[in-house]
Parts: C-alpha cells; sequence; structure tokens
C-alpha cells in the first residue's frame, strides 16, 4: 500500500470507526445506543475477574494509552501484552442490535492471550447457563492463536457455540480485528500482505531442536568417509591440508543457519544479535551463519591472504544457477566464546548484499569443498553440499483471506444439505420403483402422504428450501450479470434443489418438482387430502374452461420475468403472485394483506385441488412452458384409456388427462395416482376382466391374482 | 392347463367393470344441498382459523442483524423474519454483492474500479453500477452547479498529506490549496464513450458521497424481492423497507453534529433512505473535515450537518452532500429539482431548518 493508501486506510477506518462514520443512531430509542457510545474507560472495566482470563498472573499495567486505546502488561520493564476492548477499537457489534464488549490481550508478537466477555446481549446465549459457559470457553481457546499466522494454527470451528455461532464468529472477527489495529498503533507494525522474512521473532529454541526444526543444518564427515568420497571421485591418495587421521576421527563439522533471523542467529549467538553484526548493511542484506569443527574446518586461511584475494575458498553459497563466495569484507568472525555452549570452534556470518538476486525463503544449499591434490597433481575442490530449506515458522504469513460468506453457509448447512440430499436419494428410488410401489395402494398413499409432509414441515419451514421463480430468474440472467458467485452460492439448499429440479425436468418432466419437492404444492396437496377426507363437494373446470385457465400461469410468469427488467419496485410487486414467502418462509408472519391472499388461495384449493398450481402459479408456469423439452415418459396407458375407459381421468387430482386418454405432461403433477389405478385388478376395467379371466381359468374364483404390466411405457402417445 | 394372457384388450368395459368405489372427486350435482353448503362454509372458515393458530404456535419473527464493515464505515443489515437460517443465507448472499460494489468503488482496494482509473486517468471497460454511480455523481454536479463534485480527491489528498505531517496545522497554504483547484473539475470526466476517461490529467475522483447510497440501495431493492417486509439496511447509507414489525413508523435517531455522542432528534420515517453529510464525520483538524467545497478548496462550514429523507439512498446521498456544500441558499433549488425528497438542516449555531418548509 502506498503512503497514502495507508493514511486513508487508517483515516478511513480508526477515524470512521471511532469517531462514527454513519450520523444515525441504531434503531429505536437513544437509550438502545448506550453500550455504543459511553463505555466506562478501558481501566475501570479491567476487575481482576477480567485480568485474571485475559492475561492470568500480569505483574503491572501500564496506562491506558493510544488511540485505540489500550493498556500495557508488563513483567519486569518488559511489554508481554496489550490488554483492549473490542468496543473501543472496532464498536463491533455481534448478531443482535446491540454490541458486545469483550476484552482481550494480544502480546507484541501478535499471539492471543485471553479474552473475556464484558457484555453483550446475543438474544440465544444470555439468560443459557450452558451456552454462557460455552462462549467463554471458545473464546479463551483463543489464547495463544496468533493473529498473523492464523491458518497455521488450528482454527477451533466456532459452531463450538451452540446456537450462537454468528455471534461467536463476529466475537473472534472483532478481536482479531482488534488486536491487529491495537499492534499497528503501538508498535507501528503494518501487517504483511505476502509471505515475509520474520528477522525480528525471537523465541528460545532448544540446541537440538534447532537441528531437529531445520533452523540449523549440519554435516559431519569422518575422515573415514572422507576416503571414501575420495575413492568414489577417482581421488584414492590425494594430498588434503590436513591428514584424514583414524577412519573414525572427525575431519569436519560445518554447521549452517540463516543468520538474518533472529530466532535462529540469537539461539545459536549467545552473546549478541546477530544485527548487530549486520547493522549499518543497507536492509534486505542477508546473513549465513556458518560455523565448524574439526581437522579440515570450513573457514581455512586462505581469506587472510591477499594473494588468493581474501577470499575463503573452502565453501560457496548457492542457490538455483547462481552462486556466492566471500571475501573478508562480508565476514563478521563470531569467537567461541560467543556460540551457546561453544559449540563451533569456528564460527561467523557472511553477508549477502541487499539486491544480488538471494531470496532467503527458497531453498538453497551450502557446498562445502573439500580440497586437495590429486596423485597426479592436479589440484582439485570436491563439493560436499548442505541443503538449507527455511522453516516455515520464520516466514510471516499474510493473514488468510476471509472466507467468503458463503462458504459458511454451506459449512454451518452441511446437516440440511446431508437431509436433503438423502431425500433426494429416496425420491429418485420412488421415481425409479414406481411401477412396484404404485401396484400397492396402501403403501404408496403411506409414502407419497409423508413424503408431502416432509416436503412441507422439514424442507419447508424448516430448511427455508422453498424455490422461486426469484431464484429461476437469478440463474437465467446470471450471464448478464457480473454477480458475485457468491450471491447464487448463499443458499446451499436451493442450489441443490434447483440443480435436481433442472435434470429431472430435462429427463422426467415438472411434475418432479412440483409434485414432491414444492412446500407450497405439498401443502396444498395436504389441504386436498384434508378436504377429501371430509368429502368436501368439488368443482373443476371443464375442460374447454380449463384450457383457458391454465393460460394463467403462463401469462404470471410473463409478467413476474417482464417486471424484473422494469423497476425494482415492480418486480417485487410482482413477485407476491407467489405466497411461498408468506405461507412457507416467513410461516405466515407477514402483514395481514399477504396473510389472507394466501389464506385465500388455500381455501380455493379445498374445493378445487391445487388451485393456484394450475392457474396461476409463476413458477409452475415456467417449469411447465419448459416441460416441452422432457425425454421420458414414465406414466404408462393403456389403449383403453380415455375411450372408453375414464378411470385414470377421474382419479387425476389435478385433471391433467384429457378425455382422449393423453396426459398432458406439462400439467402432470408425477402424483402417480394414475398409476395406482392403472396397476389396481379391482379398479382398472382392463385387469378386471383379465383377473377375472384368469379366475375363471383356473377355478379359483375371486383369489387374486398378480397381473403384470401390460403394456409397456408410453404405449399412447403423451407428449403435449 | 395353459392361460393366454390377452395383452390387448378391445373390448368396451364390460357390465362387470365396477363403478370407482371410492371417487375422489364428487361428480357435479345439479345444486347444492343444505349439508354441503354448510360444510363448505365451515371447511373455508377453518382455513384462516387454522393459519392463525399456526401463526402463534410457528417460530417468531426477530430481527436478525448482521454487523460490520462497508467501504470503510461501520454498516449493518437488520432483517425481520422468523426464520434465521434463511435471513443469515440472504444476508451472506447480500454480502457478496456488497463484496462485488466494493470492488467497483472502494478507495482502499487497488484494483477496484475506481483505484484503477484514478491511477491511470482511464478505465478502458467500466462495469455497469460504475458508469450507473458515476453517471448520477455527474448530474448532481450539474444540478448543484458543482458544489457537488467527484473530483475533489485531489482537496481529500492534500488535506490528507498536510495533516499526516502538521496534526495541529491550521491547513494548507492557499498556494497549494489552488494548485490542487486545478484538478477539481467534474467537467474533466468524459463518460460518453465505453471508456470513462479523464480529459485533464492529475484528476482523481471519490465516489464515497454517493457510492455507499448506491450500495444501500441495491441491497434494500434485493431484500425486498427476497420477501422481507420490515428491513433497515445501513451500508453508509440507510434505508428502511416497510414500517416497524409494530406497525409504527421507524424513529431514527440524528446525531448531535456538535456532539456526536448525543442524538440530537428522531426523525419518523415509513420506507425511506435517511443520508446524512456532516463534517463532524471525519475531521481533520481544525476548521477542516472531509467534505470540501470545490469552489474555494475549503471545508464547507456553512451548515453543520444535512440529512435528506427520499425514496432512495443513492440520490438522498449525493443530495445531502450537495446541501452541505451550497448551505440553506441552495437547499431550496436542489429539493424543487427532485421532488420527494425533504432536508433537515442544522446550522452552525445550532439551529434547525426544514426544506421543504412544514
Ligand atoms: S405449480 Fe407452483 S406452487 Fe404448485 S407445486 Fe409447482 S411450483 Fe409449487
Ligand atoms: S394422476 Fe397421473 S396424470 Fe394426473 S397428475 Fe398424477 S401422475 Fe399426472
Amino acid at each position: 500500500m502506498n503512503p497514502r493508501g495507508q493514511w486513508l486506510g487508517r483515516c478511513g477506518r480508526v477515524l470512521a470507526l471511532a469517531c462514527g462514520f454513519a450520523a444515525l443512531a441504531t434503531i429505536g430509542e437513544a437509550a438502545d445506543t448506550r453500550h455504543a457510545f459511553n463505555p466506562p474507560p478501558l481501566a475501570d472495566r479491567l476487575t481482576p475477574e477480567v485480568m485474571a482470563a485475559v492475561y492470568p498472573g500480569a505483574e503491572r499495567l501500564g496506562e491506558v494509552e493510544g488511540q485505540p486505546p489500550s493498556i500495557a502488561v508488563y513483567q519486569g520493564d518488559e511489554i508481554v501484552a496489550f490488554v483492549f476492548s473490542t468496543l473501543d477499537v472496532v464498536r463491533a457489534p455481534g448478531f443482535s442490535s446491540y454490541p458486545f464488549d469483550i476484552i482481550a490481550g494480544v502480546t507484541p508478537t501478535g499471539e492471543i492471550t485471553g479474552a473475556f466477555v464484558i457484555d453483550h446481549d446475543e438474544p440465544h446465549i444470555r439468560s443459557d447457563r450452558r451456552r454462557e459457559g460455552q462462549l467463554a470457553e471458545f473464546l479463551s481457546s483463543h489464547g495463544g492463536y496468533s493473529i498473523e499466522k492464523g491458518g497455521n494454527v488450528g482454527l477451533i470451528r466456532p459452531d463450538f457455540v451452540a446456537g450462537a455461532t454468528v455471534s461467536a464468529r463476529s466475537m473472534r472477527a472483532a478481536i482479531l480485528d482488534s488486536a491487529r489495529f491495537v499492534l499497528r498503533v503501538r508498535l507501528g507494525i503494518e501487517p504483511v500482505t505476502e509471505p515475509t522474512l520474520d528477522r525480528d521473532g525471537f523465541w528460545p529454541i532448544p540446541w537440538q531442536a534447532l537441528f531437529d526444526n531445520g533452523d540449523l543444518a549440519k554435516l559431519t564427515l569422518t575422515g573415514g568417509e572422507v576416503a571414501a568420497l575420495l575413492d568414489e571421485n577417482g581421488l584414492t591418495g590425494s594430498t588434503l591440508p590436513r591428514n584424514l587421521a583414524g577412519p573414525e576421527d572427525l575431519y569436519s563439522e560445518v554447521y549452517v543457519g540463516l543468520g538474518s533471523v533472529m530466532a535462529i542467529s540469537r539461539n545459536v549467538i549467545a552473546a549478541l544479535f546477530a544485527q548487530e553484526l549486520i547493522a549499518g548493511r543497507p536492509p534486505g542484506t542477508e546473513a549465513i551463519l556458518v560455523g565448524s569443527n574439526g581437522r579440515y574446518d570450513v573457514f581455512g586461511q586462505a581469506y587472510n591472504r591477499s594473494a588468493e584475494g581474501y577470499r575463503f575458498d573452502r565453501f560457496a553459497v548457492v542457490q538455483g544457477d547462481r552462486s556466492w563466495t566471500f571475501t573478508r569484507d562480508d565476514y563478521r568472525r563470531l569467537g567461541v566464546n560467543m556460540i551457546q555452549g561453544g559449540r563451533m570452534q569456528y564460527a561467523g556470518l557472511f553477508l549477502i548484499p541487499a539486491g544480488s538476486g538471494f531470496d532467503p525463503l527458497q531453498p538453497w544449499r551450502l557446498d562445502f569443498f573439500i580440497n586437495g591434490t590429486s596423485p597426479t597433481g592436479a589440484a582439485f575442490s570436491l563439493p560436499v553440499p548442505i541443503e538449507y530449506v527455511l522453516p516455515e515458522s520464520h516466514v510471516l504469513m499474510p493473514p488468510p483471506p476471509p472466507v467468503p460468506a458463503y462458504v459458511e453457509a454451506w459449512t454451518d448447512a452441511r446437516t440440511d444439505i446431508a437431509i436433503l440430499v438423502a431425500t433426494l436419494i429416496v425420491l429418485t428410488l420412488i421415481f425409479i420403483f414406481q411401477g412396484t410401489l404404485a401396484r400397492h395402494r396402501k403403501v404408496f398413499n403411506f409414502v407419497r402422504t409423508s413424503f408431502l409432509l416432509f416436503t412441507l414441515v422439514w424442507l419447508g419451514w424448516t430448511a427455508g428450501g422453498q424455490l422461486s421463480t426469484i431464484h429461476l430468474i437469478n440463474y437465467a440472467t446470471a450471464p448478464l450479470h457480473d454477480f458475485d458467485v457468491g450471491f447464487y452460492l448463499s443458499e446451499p439448499l436451493i442450489v441443490i434443489i434447483a440443480g435436481y429440479t433442472l435434470v429431472s425436468l430435462i429427463v422426467i418432466g415438472r411434475g418432479v418438482f412440483c409434485g414432491w419437492l414444492c412446500p407450497f404444492g405439498a401443502l396444498q396437496e395436504l389441504l386436498a387430502k384434508v378436504a377429501r377426507f371430509f368429502r368436501l363437494p368439488q368443482w373443476n373446470p371443464t375442460e374447454a374452461v380449463q384450457k383457458r385457465l391454465w393460460v394463467g400461469k403462463y401469462a404470471a410468469a410473463v409478467i413476474v420475468i417482464g417486471a424484473t427488467f422494469a423497476t425494482p419496485e415492480l418486480a417485487s410487486a410482482a413477485e407476491e403472485v407467489e405466497p411461498f414467502k408468506t405461507a412457507i418462509t416467513s410461516m405466515f408472519a407477514r402483514g395481514w394483506p399477504f396473510v389472507l391472499y394466501a389464506i385465500g388461495l388455500l381455501a380455493f384449493g379445498l374445493f378445487t385441488e391445487r388451485a393456484y398450481c394450475r392457474f396461476l402459479c409463476p413458477l409452475g408456469g415456467t417449469l411447465a412452458a419448459l416441460d416441452r423439452l422432457h425425454l421420458v415418459d414414465v406414466l404408462k396407458r393403456r389403449p383403453e384409456c380415455g375411450s372408453p375407459c375414464r378411470l385414470c381421468e377421474n382419479s387425476c387430482p389435478v385433471k391433467a388427462i384429457e378425455s382422449s386418454g393423453r396426459i398432458k405432461m406439462a400439467e402432470c403433477f408425477q402424483c402417480l395416482d394414475c398409476q395406482v389405478e392403472y396397476y389396481d385388478d379391482h379398479r382398472c376395467p382392463p385387469l378386471v376382466k383379465t383377473r377375472k379371466q384368469l379366475a375363471r381359468a383356473l377355478g379359483t374364483r375371486g383369489t387374486p391374482i398378480r397381473v403384470p404390466p401390460l403394456v409397456p411405457a408410453a404405449a399412447r402417445g403423451s407428449l403435449a | 392347463m395353459t392361460v393366454v394372457l390377452d395383452t390387448r384388450f378391445r373390448a368396451a368395459p364390460s357390465a362387470e367393470a365396477p363403478a370407482p368405489e371410492d371417487h375422489a372427486v364428487a361428480k357435479p350435482k345439479p345444486g347444492f344441498s343444505r349439508r354441503q353448503a354448510l360444510k363448505v362454509v365451515a371447511a373455508a372458515a377453518a382455513v384462516p382459523a387454522a393459519i392463525v393458530a399456526f401463526r402463534n404456535f410457528a417460530p417468531q419473527p426477530t430481527f436478525h442483524t448482521w454487523n460490520g464493515i462497508v467501504l470503510g464505515g461501520d454498516a449493518s443489515l437488520s432483517l425481520w423474519h422468523p426464520d434465521e437460517t434463511y435471513a443469515r443465507q440472504i444476508i451472506a448472499k447480500m454480502l457478496s454483492e456488497v463484496g462485488r460494489l466494493e470492488r467497483s468503488f472502494s478507495l482502499f482496494q487497488p484494483d477496484s474500479e475506481i483505484s484503477r482509473l484514478n491511477a491511470d486517468g482511464r478505465l478502458a471497460s467500466a462495469s455497469g453500477d460504475f458508469r450507473a454511480v458515476l453517471g448520477a455523481s455527474l448530474r448532481m454536479a450539474e444540478e448543484s452547479a458543482g458544489a457537488f463534485d467527484p473530483t475533489v480527491q485531489a482537496l481529500w489528498d492534500l488535506n490528507a498529506d498536510y495533516f499526516r505531517t502538521h496534526p495541529d496545522g491550521a491547513g494548507p497554504e492557499a498556494g497549494a490549496v489552488a494548485e490542487a483547484l486545478r484538478h477539481v473539475r467534474y467537467d474533466a470526466i468524459d463518460l460518453s464513450a465505453r471508456e470513462v476517461a479523464f480529459a485533464v490529467p492529475g484528476v482523481a475522483i471519490t465516489l464515497n458521497a454517493i457510492a455507499q447510497g448506491y450500495i444501500t440501495d441495491r441491497v434494500t431493492d434485493l431484500l425486498r424481492t427476497e420477501g422481507f417486509d420490515h428491513v433497515v439496511v445501513e451500508l453508509g447509507e440507510m434505508r428502511t423497507l416497510g414500517l416497524h414489525p409494530e406497525g409504527r413508523l421507524w424513529r431514527i435517531g440524528l446525531k448531535n453534529p456538535a456532539d456526536p455522542a448525543q442524538l440530537s432528534r428522531t426523525v419518523e420515517i415509513a420506507e425511506a433512505a435517511v443520508s446524512v453529510s456532516g463534517g463532524y464525520g471525519t475531521p481533520f483538524g481544525g476548521e477542516n473535515h472531509h467534505i470540501f467545497d470545490p469552489r474555494t478548496g475549503g471545508s464547507a462550514n456553512t451548515l453543520l450537518d444535512a440529512t435528506v429523507i427520499g425514496p432512495r439512498a443513492t440520490l438522498a446521498d449525493a443530495l445531502s452532500t450537495a446541501i452541505c456544500v451550497s448551505g440553506e441558499a441552495g437547499c431550496a433549488a436542489l429539493l424543487a429539482a427532485n421532488p420527494g425528497y425533504r432536508a433537515i438542516l442544522t446550522r452552525p449555531d445550532g439551529t434547525t431548518a426544514e426544506f421543504p418548509a412544514a
């Protein structure tokens, strides 16, 4: 970010947040905003109870300092943490109209020390002891959570706090945001935006752990190993600067590390900071820490001789196809007394100038040269590589990009998604085995009624999975807008149902959705079942009138779709043709005009089954229009259907069967009632006849006999 | 004995074909018996009764509120709905839309459309949203005779730089202001072609005085289509849908510009947008704040704040800034040009004036 951007950023955020950018108070009375505007001073809120959660065992507290305000926690003379309140810093409110106040601490290196909820008004948590406890536990689980390396530390899933996931999540976000803010103000640290070498971070690392972590790399060569190396390279019998001594004796020991990282160098060099040795060099100068023991050390003597250009002749640093050798000027000697435990007899830092192309974040190696003269008298330099990969713990990672809201919607809804997928599998099985199912009238009626109840109560009223035209329009116009993909994916159940509906529409027809997955459709059909139970009189238009009434839903579809291209007010008004929002999504908790409209439609449906579906529904109209494309006709017909038999036609609850016996697929809801008749050898006249013939032939009068399906699918055309 | 199944029934249904025993659909009968009429009435009455009962039994609606930061300012969405899952999903959906619009209008994002336009002086293919907001800005600039000007970014930069180095200073020197003013000229914006470009090098724009209103409108419109009847959207600007769930008007507290920790008054609105512009929002120091008078180069101080109430947040947002700059004198003309909008002004002495006069 350029300086102006930074300033704008800070001006925009600090001033806007602290002073209040929008000049509007929260809705409602002024008293509602008391939390937001007049918190008591930070120091007054730091009771011992709070401090025990935020920074147990703090020795001494400093003054309130800085804007946003924070209080330093001292251990001796050293600042070990800053304590702040989210309310002071980001005024981040939770998932209610009241802001919350959390006091938390952060170490100067960016780790949260603890958190304590001072005040909140989350309706889910308040007055629920169990949840209060869970929230406290959730927040305290952030102790040690690093604001810089957030992604590297195990993330505790926010749904740990039952029923208040959003609050918990926004509380965590507020803590982390506030901590970043406070550190930036108190330490002047800019957050990293790309992986950056952590030069200044320091924490004690035991000697052995330096090697386990890879902070230091080490090469050990015994006399025997060197002899073997020479043999391998055809240099047997060469003359070396130092003789090999015994095969088990140490010949060389070399240590390598990235010395410009304080956490590495300070743990090796006891006496002073490596930075002091690098001081005076431009920023970006890297220092390679090299140490050595043994008869043949890595330093040699060449660097003392002008004839050899003061050059170190026993090693080079290599990265990719570049290599660096060093002279006396690049060398910072480290005496054996400066090394932890005197573990390296010779040690030093070798500086690589800034801008020379060395990238400390990438792997590199140190080539350790065994110099000598071969028996033929030729000088050689045999490289032994020591690979070095900087451990990730010395790289500051930029904060992970925030998870898009829709991703959280999918993870939050994973139970619902699983239930829905199971439901759709069941529905698919129903359609695959419909022939078998339809032969058992009682079983079938039970399955269908249960399914409709589930669609209404779970899918519609509980999970909010009512597909509506607005979704179809959004999807259909997606290519015209540059909407964010999250816009379409934020309702997981709708996405899945829309996908299933599309596939089933192409394969079978609109009836799969309308007959089984539409909660409002289910509500109408269940009410119609009640009406049938009470034998309410039914009214159905004549075939000719019905044909004209059917047009209504296409007209509604055209109006609703057309209105979306007009003003937003018109679009939402047209949308209200659909009573889904009232009856399903809002569970009738809407204004009376909407509720009365829905009641009217449902009451009409008592006397004319699914009247709304058949004559008015814009979603049904859209699907019916697209139904023309379907590939398979699953509903079976006989030649007698329509003429002379009218049984199915009468039993079709929505009168989708024409008097010719043909099924008008665009009007069919795949309720499968006609298939139950089709297989019923006590009702379907042709079957009854066969059954009786069979019975006579077998001489077992009246014994029911299972009759196989007689005519293959779609013996009669049914394409509308 | 072999049984040959006749698979092709040609015969008409024989007399023994049973009459459908359990016929679901009653045959239309001539006239209604009294019994049937009673049934119909009872059924028609049962539906509303059942639904009223259901309403009491079903989850009750409450406000579901999201809070966060949009375009550098506090933001919130409050939706009145019985189904929290649904409300949250719709909120996530709205945030995707907000995120998309921020990628057009945010000065904090280096690759937003506005940042790229400011950096390069041109924007090869501006999005529809960007053109819409810029177009509305230019219309307001014309209407307000330059009191509203999207190119005041040069003044913002000048003041930001100055007060960073002189936190207690009195403000940039006149020479520097005059220099910056050379880049404050909305007529340098060329919106006629597909490409948006500045005719004068060094011009930079800010859409802060209007983009928040636009985002507010977008989200409010989408929420209405999603079927929310009682909504308060605060995305830099405030807009409400419907009435308060209690059936009364929304009461919106207005901050006291002299003491932003206090409320000075409450306005009651039905479905409307409320936009407040005032210098106290982001003070630089002394008399200087973020609302610049493009005609003098200084901060506009003839009013403490201007509140505009009207149907759409985009226009209310632009109007409140324009009125804040042009003062009481320009207010009447601006409102006359935009019927449906009213304004409440706070004068420097703390008294208020309402337009159009009540
Ligand atoms: S016609 Fe409409 S209401 Fe009926 S089932 Fe289909 S989508 Fe649902
Ligand atoms: S009875 Fe048959 S034709 Fe009528 S809606 Fe049901 S499945 Fe379709």
